[in-house]
């Protein structure tokens, strides 16, 4: 019975529609969208203001979000980021998928996806920053509100991805040589 | 009361930072939920095997944009007022190109990986790693490398519909079409991998 | 296709075909029944005169923003030192709130005459936007002040009158280029950059960026 569970996803469109309603409400309690990266950058500020807070307020980048009356890591993003972490256990854990794991195609070995999933994960950090916001905050809650900034994220991320994603397959589809 | 409720001061801190939290679990919960924890399925929309993420992330954009702009029109909420993100085009060009690269190698995006992590997905805690070694040293290098590219493209607070010139109405309506449109699309990319896919590549994805 | 499937589908496109008959997302009105409206219209303090204008521009006051509400191409002969143009109809438009609604600077509408210039500074009162001022007379106002000030006659000549004809006369020279004889063309004013206004008032710091 749980060998079933554990494959089987959430509707979609159900989900989507959810996700939308979700969007609706965090705009009309606290103005916000969802967001991501910028949680993270929160939590980068609180922790260079910790470590180094003279170089924080140097820094012209940092500056604005530390120091008096600010506290870099007590904002909406970051608590929403807290509630990710629990709802995303509270859902593996009814549909059984809470395990120790690595996702990865299966001719891809496990030491080449760990180094792909970190220059990935510098490049998000990176862009992200540039770019002002990730595919929630950026793209989603600036679709929802019609901003033309969500639309060329979207075209943006969408349209490179799938530019990369051909240069780049044999990452993801196992290629016949 | 006319929404936003906490920029109007109408919501005090905490409660909002709470809303936060709460809104925060529902978003984890439906992103593991639809299958976004797993690597490959993210992956699967850039080849056409799998359509889930279209299907989630266009039905969510539609969904929040005509319930924000229905609300808008009813009075019961002032959108201007939300956070509505400002347009520096070519920053926000060259950043989505730098994050498409990300996406294809990393396989996750910042929201995702999160709820992967916590769902035990070790690539996840390796990417999310690489997310902060990234933000780190985009502050190192603020000053020698990005401050004038971050502010480039600077056009405020546009609205795409009046950007283009045409009422919203009919700029939203068009989207939703689109929208519709490309689940279609997606779902027919889908139904042509079927017979390619391996019987256990099917029961991973789910399909 | 599921049952499931095709009823959202189904509510995305009938909230599609809704929205075409519906308005802009444009900010609400905060005037509400025409008390307000009447206090609003009678606020005296809303207006700033061609001489207070000229002091601003000649003492590069940066706390001055001129914002020319007429069409690009009356700005493009003839505009005021150092302001940008927000035609009159794009003055809702979101892009320019960050001028128009924000506490920093002394933002002047002028436009020709005084009424367009109101008319803008009432529109823009009723939807919340504060700190906007109109310059009285517009631009023919300032023309007869400011470009060609006219000597008042000796019977009526107070001290303080004769000091603001000095002053007008000082401006004059500055204006249009130090010509005494006065039917000189005023010279082209140069065209600035937008200014960069950072609003103070509450912002959500927002999703990503």
């Amino acid at each position: 019975m749980k060998e079933n569970k554990r494959n089987k996803y959430m509707n979609p469109y159900l989900a989507g529609f959810l996700m939308g309603i979700l969007i609706i409400l965090a705009y009309y309690f606290s103005g916000e969208g969802l967001g991501s990266s910028g949680g993270y950058r929160d939590i980068a500020f609180g922790t260079l203001n910790a470590i180094a807070p003279d170089y924080a307020q140097s820094n012209p980048f940092v500056s604005s979000h530390v120091g008096e009356g600010h506290n870099p890591t007590h904002t909406w993003l970051v608590y929403e980021l807290l509630g990710v972490i629990f709802g995303a256990i509270l859902s593996a854990a009814i549909f059984g998928r809470l395990k120790w794991s690595i996702g990865k195609a299966p001719h891809l070995t496990t030491k080449k996806r760990l180094y792909l999933a970190l220059i990935g994960g510098i490049l998000w950090g990176v862009g992200t920053q540039l770019g002002r916001g990730c595919t929630s905050g950026l793209v989603l809650s600036g679709i929802a509100v019609n901003s033309l900034s969500g639309y060329i994220g979207l075209v943006a991320i969408f349209g490179f991805g799938f530019i990369f994603a051909y240069i780049f397959k044999n990452i993801w589809l196992k290629t016949s040589k | 009361m006319i929404g936003p409720l906490y920029p109007q001061g109408l919501l005090n801190p905490e409660y909002n930072l709470l809303i936060g939290f709460l809104i925060g679990i529902g978003f984890g919960f439906l992103l593991e939920a639809a299958g976004f924890t797993n690597t490959r399925k993210l992956a699967g929309v850039f080849y056409g095997y799998d359509a889930t993420v279209i299907k989630v992330f266009f039905t969510a954009a539609v969904t929040a944009l005509l319930g924000l702009f229905i609300m808008h029109n009813m009075g019961i909420i002032d959108v201007t007022l939300t956070f509505y993100p400002k347009t520096f085009w070519i920053a926000t060009l060259i950043g989505g190109a730098i994050m498409g690269l990300g996406f294809i190698i990393g396989g996750f995006c910042p929201g995702t990986s999160l709820s992967a992590a916590a769902t035990g997905k070790i690539d996840a805690w390796v990417f999310i790693g690489g997310v902060m070694l990234g933000i780190f040293g985009f502050i190192f290098t603020y000053e020698s490398l990005w401050e004038k590219l971050r502010g480039m493209g600077k056009m405020g607070k546009v609205d795409i519909a009046q950007w283009l010139g045409i009422r919203e109405g009919i700029f939203i309506f068009l989207f939703v079409l689109l929208s519709v449109a490309s689940f279609y699309v997606f779902q027919k990319w889908q139904d042509a991998w079927k017979n390619k896919l391996s019987k256990e590549d099917i029961d991973e994805l789910g399909l | 296709m599921k049952k499931l499937d095709k009823i959202i589908i189904g509510i995305l496109l009938l909230g599609g075909f809704v929205s075409i008959f519906l308005n802009d997302m444009l900010p609400y009105p905060h005037i509400k029944g025409p008390e307000e409206l009447v206090y609003a219209v009678n606020q005296e303090g809303r207006y700033i005169s061609t001489d207070e204008v000229a002091k601003m521009i000649m003492e590069k006051d940066p706390s001055l923003l001129l914002i020319d509400i007429r069409s690009p191409q009356e700005y493009e002969k003839f505009t005021l030192e150092g302001a940008m143009n927000i035609p009159a109809d794009s003055l809702m438009n979101p892009a320019n709130r960050d001028y128009l609604d924000q506490d920093v600077y002394t933002t002047v509408l002028f436009s020709n005459g005084s009424s367009a210039a109101d008319e803008a500074w009432l529109m823009l009162k009723s939807y919340g936007y504060e700190g906007n001022k109109v310059m009285k007379g517009g631009l023919n106002e300032w023309y007869r002040t400011i470009l060609k000030p006219i000597k008042p006659a000796d019977e009526e000549l107070t001290a303080e009158l004769e000091k603001q004809y000095l002053f007008r006369k000082g401006a004059q020279i500055y204006f249009t280029g130090a010509q005494i004889i006065g039917n000189s063309a005023p010279k082209k004013a140069s065209k600035p950059s937008k200014p960069i206004v950072k609003r103070k008032k509450k912002e959500v710091s927002g999703g990503c960026g």
